[in-house]
C-alpha cells in the first residue's frame, strides 16, 4: 500500500518522522469521579431492530477473549455493549436534588406546555436555558442546553457477559449479567398472542464522571447528587431500573500518550493512565457546595 | 513530477460509536476516514417531551487521518493536536466518539493531478424532458400517482383518492404492492425499491403523516382540495403533473413512510421519477452508440 512508496527516502537521508511526531509525552490530565454501582435488573435500551421483537442494548462489537481451562488457554468470543442513559440519569438526579434543597434550576424541557396544553414544567424549576441571560443556574452551568455544551462527560466502560471467572480481553470490559426477558403484551385464552423481549443487565459495574472543567461547588453538587442516584433506564414503576450506589472516588487521572518510532517511517502510540486519589478535594468540593446553598438562601 | 509533500497518516480505533452521517469527514482540518465502518443507530429519547425517539447514524471502526504538508512544523502541530483528542463528534458528554490512537506512518506524497472519477449523482430535475414516448409517460404517471390510492397495505398517503377517470390505471396502482406479471408494475416496483433505498436511511417511527416542518409551521393541509388538484393536473399531461409535485408545498409537509420519518412524500415521488428519467437517458444513449458503431 502507501507504505511501499516510503522506501524511497530510506538510506540516504534521515527520516523526517523524528521532527513530525511530538518529542514529549502528551499528557491529558483529568479529574474523574469514579462511581461503583450495582443493579439487580435494569434496561438502558437502545430500541428494537427492524424485523425483531426484542429491544436491545446498544451493541458495540464482538471480541475474542482468552480464559484458562485447567492448564490450557482457550479462546472464546463475547459481545460488548454500551450502557446508555447514564448522563440523563445523573442530570435527573441533580435536578431533583437541587429542588429539594430549595434551589431553582433548569428543567429538562424548554417548553411550558405540550400540544394539548398539559403543563410540562413542574413547580420549582425554570424552563431549560431560560436562565442564561440573567443568572445562570448551577445545573445549566454543568449540563448546558441546546447550543451550550456540557461541562461534564458521563460514561462507562463497555459491558459484556462472560461466564469464565478469569479472562483476558483486548479492551477493558466490565463483566455483568446480560440476558433477555420475555414479556407478554397481550393474551387471548391463556395464549400469548403478542410477545416481546427486552434485554437487561444485572450486576456490579463502574461508571465515570469527568468533572475536570467544574468549579468546586459544581463538583460538590455532582458528588452529593450521585450518592442519591437510584434510577437507570426505563420501567422504574414496574420494578426495573433500580440503581444502588456502592462507592465514590475522586481521582486525578492522567492519560499519557507516547509516540514510539518503530522503523524508519512508522510509529506506534503507547498509552498509559496514571491515577491518584484526591480525598482532600473531595471534601473541599462538598464544603463549597454547602456554602453555595447557604449563600443562595441568604440572597433570597 | 508534481510538488513533493510529506504526508502523515495517524491511525486510531473508535471505542464507542461516533455520530456522523458520512464516513469521510474533516477533523481539525485533516481528512478523516472510518475504515471498516460498522453502522449503529443511536436512539435519543427526551423523556420530558412527548415525542418519538430520534435516531442518529453513528459508526464504529478504525479511523485514519491524513495530513499533507511540505512543512514539518505544520505536521508536528497537527500530530500534537490529534493526540490530545480523546473524543470526537457529537454527544461526547454521553461518552460517544471515544478514540484510542494506535500509531501511524509517513510517506512522500507526490501531488498528482488526481483523476476524479465522477460519482453519478441523482439530480432532481425542475421539469421532465420534452421527448417522452407514450409508454414512458404511462410509467411516469403511474409512479407519480402510486401513493395517492388506498391499497391493502396502506391508505392513500393524503387520505383522499383523486378521482382519476382512467380506471384501468387506478386498478393497476392499487396492485402496486402485489406480486405481478405485469411488466409495467414490475418495472415500477424496481424503481420504488431503488428510491426507498436512497431516501429511507434513518429508521425513525412517526405517529402522524405530518412531518416536523408541518408541525413547526403549524400548517394544516386541506387533503380534499389537494386530491382534487392532483386529479385536475393529472388529467392534463405528465409534464404538468411533475411540475405540480415539484412545486407543491403540501407534499413537502407529508411524510412518505410511517417507519422512516425523515423523508417527505414529495421527495420520494420526485426521486422515483428522476430515477426513471435517468435510465431512459442511459438507454437512448446506449442505443445511439450502438447505431454509430454499426
Ligand atoms: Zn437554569
Amino acid at each position: 500500500m502507501a507504505k511501499s512508496t516510503s522506501k524511497r527516502s530510506s538510506g540516504k537521508t534521515e527520516s523526517p518522522l523524528k521532527t513530525i511526531i511530538p518529542d514529549q509525552t502528551i499528557s491529558i490530565p483529568r479529574k474523574i469521579l469514579k462511581v461503583k454501582a450495582f443493579t439487580p435488573i435494569c434496561k438502558p435500551l437502545n430500541g428494537s431492530l427492524p424485523s425483531s421483537k426484542i429491544s436491545h442494548l446498544l451493541k458495540l462489537w464482538t471480541f475474542e477473549y482468552q480464559y484458562k481451562n485447567g492448564k490450557e488457554t482457550k479462546t472464546s468470543t463475547a459481545t460488548a455493549y454500551m450502557i446508555k442513559g447514564l448522563r440523563g440519569a445523573l442530570r435527573h438526579q441533580v435536578m431533583t436534588h437541587c429542588k429539594e434543597r430549595g434551589l431553582e434550576v433548569c428543567h429538562t424541557s424548554d417548553k411550558e406546555t405540550d400540544q394539548k396544553g398539559n403543563s410540562l414544567l413542574p413547580e420549582g424549576f425554570h424552563l431549560l436555558g431560560s436562565c442564561t441571560d440573567s443568572d445562570e443556574c448551577i445545573v445549566h452551568a454543568v449540563f448546558g442546553s441546546k447550543g451550550n455544551s456540557s461541562k461534564i462527560r458521563v460514561s462507562a466502560k463497555p459491558i459484556a457477559n462472560i461466564s469464565h471467572k478469569t479472562f483476558q480481553a483486548p479492551v477493558s470490559i466490565q463483566n455483568v449479567q446480560i440476558a433477555t426477558e420475555k414479556r407478554v403484551a397481550l393474551t387471548f385464552e391463556g395464549k400469548a398472542i403478542q410477545d416481546f423481549g427486552e434485554r437487561y443487565l444485572a450486576g456490579e459495574f463502574e461508571f465515570e464522571i469527568d468533572i475536570t472543567k467544574c468549579t468546586p461547588e459544581e463538583m460538590g453538587m455532582i458528588i452529593e447528587a450521585t450518592m442519591y442516584m437510584h434510577k437507570l433506564g426505563g420501567g422504574y414503576n414496574a420494578g426495573y431500573a433500580e440503581l444502588q450506589i456502592k462507592g465514590l472516588d475522586l481521582v486525578k487521572s492522567t492519560t499519557n500518550r507516547q509516540p514510539k518510532i518503530t522503523d524508519q517511517n512508522s510509529f506506534t502510540i503507547e498509552e498509559e493512565i496514571d491515577e491518584e486519589k484526591l480525598p482532600e478535594e473531595f471534601t473541599n468540593a462538598l464544603t463549597a457546595w454547602k456554602k453555595h446553598l447557604r449563600e443562595y438562601k441568604e440572597v433570597k | 513530477m508534481g510538488s513533493q509533500e510529506c504526508r502523515l497518516v495517524v491511525r486510531g480505533q473508535l471505542l464507542t460509536p461516533m455520530i456522523t452521517k458520512k464516513i469521510k469527514f474533516t477533523l481539525l482540518g485533516c481528512k478523516a476516514t472510518i475504515i471498516n465502518p460498522r453502522r449503529r443507530y443511536y436512539l435519543k429519547i427526551n423523556a420530558s417531551k412527548p415525542m418519538y425517539p430520534y435516531s442518529y447514524i453513528s459508526y464504529l471502526g478504525k479511523i485514519e487521518i491524513k495530513v499533507k504538508s511540505s512543512s514539518l512544523t505544520v505536521l508536528n502541530q497537527k500530530c500534537k493536536l490529534l493526540l490530545q483528542k480523546t473524543h470526537i463528534g457529537r454527544y461526547q458528554s454521553e461518552g460517544l466518539g471515544e478514540i484510542k490512537w494506535k500509531g501511524g506512518y509517513i510517506d512522500n506524497y507526490v501531488t498528482k493531478s488526481e483523476k476524479h472519477v465522477k460519482e453519478r449523482k441523482l439530480r432532481i430535475r425542475k421539469g421532465l424532458p420534452l421527448k417522452l414516448t407514450l409508454e414512458q409517460q404511462k410509467l411516469l404517471k403511474y409512479a407519480l400517482l402510486h401513493d395517492f390510492f388506498h391499497t391493502p397495505r396502506h391508505q392513500s398517503k393524503i387520505y383522499q383518492e383523486p378521482q382519476i377517470k382512467d380506471q384501468q390505471l387506478v386498478e393497476k396502482i392499487k396492485k402496486h404492492h402485489e406480486k405481478t406479471t405485469n411488466p409495467m408494475i414490475k418495472q415500477f416496483q424496481y424503481y420504488d425499491r431503488l428510491a426507498a433505498s436512497i431516501t429511507r436511511k434513518i429508521r425513525s417511527p412517526i405517529i402522524s403523516r405530518y412531518n416536523w416542518q408541518a408541525k413547526k409551521s403549524r400548517r394544516r393541509i386541506n387533503f380534499t382540495k389537494l386530491a382534487k388538484e392532483i386529479q385536475e393536473v393529472a388529467e392534463t399531461n405528465i409534464w404538468n403533473l411533475y411540475r405540480y409535485m415539484y412545486e407543491s408545498k403540501e407534499l413537502r409537509l407529508v411524510n412518505e413512510s410511517m417507519t422512516y420519518g425523515h423523508t417527505t412524500l414529495r421527495n420520494h415521488l420526485l426521486v422515483i421519477a428522476n430515477l426513471i428519467v435517468q435510465d431512459f437517458g442511459n438507454e437512448s444513449r446506449q442505443k445511439n452508440k450502438h447505431k454509430k458503431s454499426r
